[in-house]
């Protein structure tokens, strides 16, 4: 997709016209492909714009309604947690789930830390996947001498 | 802060939609046959909880190796809780050699405070002699 607009939101807004809790609709927002596809996609600071246009605006349609549920989930699934906290600023009367599923989503994020470190022969040769034992004396192998 | 959990293992995953950690392949030994050897991949899968008073961005944050007592390894750490009280930390090692037998022990460190380690017991089982099998003579 190019544009978040784009987004095909059916299966969510399914969800969001069967949902009897928040907490319902966020585990099966958290289980939409699209909403998935929406935060690897499109940066934090992109979604909570659309958030703020979708929150701007009466709801008219199931649709409508579905949307900021929707972004708000995959700003939730951001590495990131500074664009979820500012979703908190943005004016949701009209959906009166959001503010709640707001903080349980905040309340359960969990940040994660990624780091890739070079051992001592990933550092010796930028080439290391190439290195064959024979050009390495430290890693030449004799068998069944 | 503290680390509740640090593990060595084959490979570490986040699932997507859950956003929950999984590790697989846990590397408790190894069993190598010749030395210097040289351990193409590692996930380290690290655990981190800190108190409200703690700093949300920790720092001089390391994770050291060390084989039989003596340090081989240090890299530093970025580690940011993001104001919430629990860290998943992954650090994916490459290409680290393993000079003798003996016991590896990978650690988790705030400057010099250890908060955890893991053990890997490292066996050398030989090279083994190569066996050619070959075919029974037939009988013409």
């Amino acid at each position: 997709m190019n544009s978040i607009a784009e987004a095909n939101l059916q299966n969510a807004a399914q969800a969001y016209a069967v949902a009897n809790t928040p907490l319902f609709l966020i585990r099966r927002l958290q289980e939409d492909s699209t909403v998935q596809e929406i935060a690897t996609s499109f940066s934090g600071e992109e979604i909570l714009a659309e958030l703020q246009r979708s929150a701007a605006r009466a709801p008219e349609s199931l649709l409508d309604y579905t949307r900021p549920y929707v972004y708000l989930i995959a700003l939730a699934k951001q590495q990131n947690s500074d664009c979820l906290r500012a979703a908190g600023a943005v004016e949701t009367k009209d959906w009166r789930w959001f503010s709640y599923m707001k903080d349980v989503l905040l309340e359960t994020y969990s940040p994660l830390s990624t780091t890739s470190v070079l051992g001592e022969i990933a550092r010796m040769s930028p080439s290391y996947s190439t290195l064959t034992r024979s050009e390495s004396p430290a890693l030449r192998i004799t068998v069944g001498e | 802060m503290e680390a509740r959990l640090i593990v060595c293992a084959q490979s570490v995953s986040i699932d997507q939609r859950s956003n929950s950690l999984s590790i697989f392949s846990i590397i408790e030994e190894l069993n190598l046959p010749v030395f210097p050897y040289a351990v193409p991949y590692m996930a380290v899968a690290i655990l981190l909880s800190r108190e409200a008073t703690d700093p949300s961005v920790p720092t001089n944050l390391n994770l050291r190796i060390y084989q039989n007592n003596q340090q081989t390894f240090r890299a530093s750490l970025n580690a940011n809780f993001q104001q919430q009280l629990r860290l998943r930390l992954v650090v994916d090692i490459q290409a680290v050699v393993l000079q003798a037998p003996g016991v590896i022990r990978v650690s988790v460190n705030q400057d010099d405070r250890e908060m955890g380690a893991w053990k890997i017991y490292v066996n050398n089982i030989g090279p083994g002699a190569a066996v050619v099998q070959a075919p029974p003579a037939q009988a013409n």
